[in-house]
């Protein structure tokens, strides 16, 4: 009984373990992820930057167009 | 006989026409031309057109230089603030396409609006009233009474 208990609480502890680790994981990949975005994003704003602002403002007025319906 | 009554007509009409500036001098006209002293020298009408064009031409050159300028120095304001702060630059881009794509009047803008309002002044009050709370207590009275009790 007791060594049943105990390999459960190991088992419960190893898949924690291993869910913490795959979450650190995600978090990792979504941080580099990012981290690419940004670097993306700004390095085309400098690019062309008016391109990028008339996208902006293409984008902020259909989203404007589509929620002034609700 | 018909030249010389062509003549009187021309003179005369010459005489009743609206002079500009009041330097036409009738007596002195050459037929079908009407002269004009400008600054001193004799000018004929073509000519006073033509210098007119001239200054219109010159204004409208200045002018578009000057739009050329300002659209100039605009560009660069607008590259130099997308390299500096390339996302607020955007977030501006994009809130000016929303306000003129009509998402203002909406019910979700009006509720965001409200929320934001209302954790701003949510905000100053807290950081308001904790100044004031903190005053109190950094003052030399305060902590001798205190001390005191």
């Amino acid at each position: 009984m007791e060594r049943s208990a105990s390999n459960w609480a190991d088992e419960a502890s190893a898949r924690v373990s291993g869910l913490a680790d795959d979450v650190n994981e995600r978090f990792k990949d979504a941080s580099a992820g990012l981290r690419d975005l940004d670097e993306q994003t700004r390095a085309f704003v400098k690019q062309s930057p008016f391109v990028a602002l008339a996208a902006a403002v293409a984008g902020g007025f259909l989203l404007g167009r589509l929620l002034s319906r609700l | 006989m018909a030249n010389e009554h062509q003549n009187e007509s021309v003179r005369a009409e010459g005489a009743g026409r609206e002079q500009p500036f009041g330097r036409e001098q009738p007596g002195r006209e050459q037929p079908g031309r009407e002269q004009q002293r400008d600054g001193g020298r004799r000018t004929s009408r073509p000519l006073r057109i033509q210098e007119r064009g001239r200054e219109a031409y010159r204004d409208a050159q200045h002018l578009a230089s000057t739009l050329e300028q300002a659209v100039d120095e605009i560009g660069q304001f607008l590259r130099e603030q997308a390299e500096q702060r390339p996302y607020t630059s955007l977030a501006t881009a994009a809130g000016v396409g929303y306000v003129l794509g009509g998402g203002v009047p909406s019910r979700l803008t009006r509720f965001l609006f409200g929320l934001g309002s209302r954790l701003a002044i949510e905000m100053f009050l807290h950081e308001f009233i904790g100044d004031a709370a903190r005053q109190p207590s950094a003052a030399p009275g305060s902590t001798a009474s205190r001390s005191a009790s």
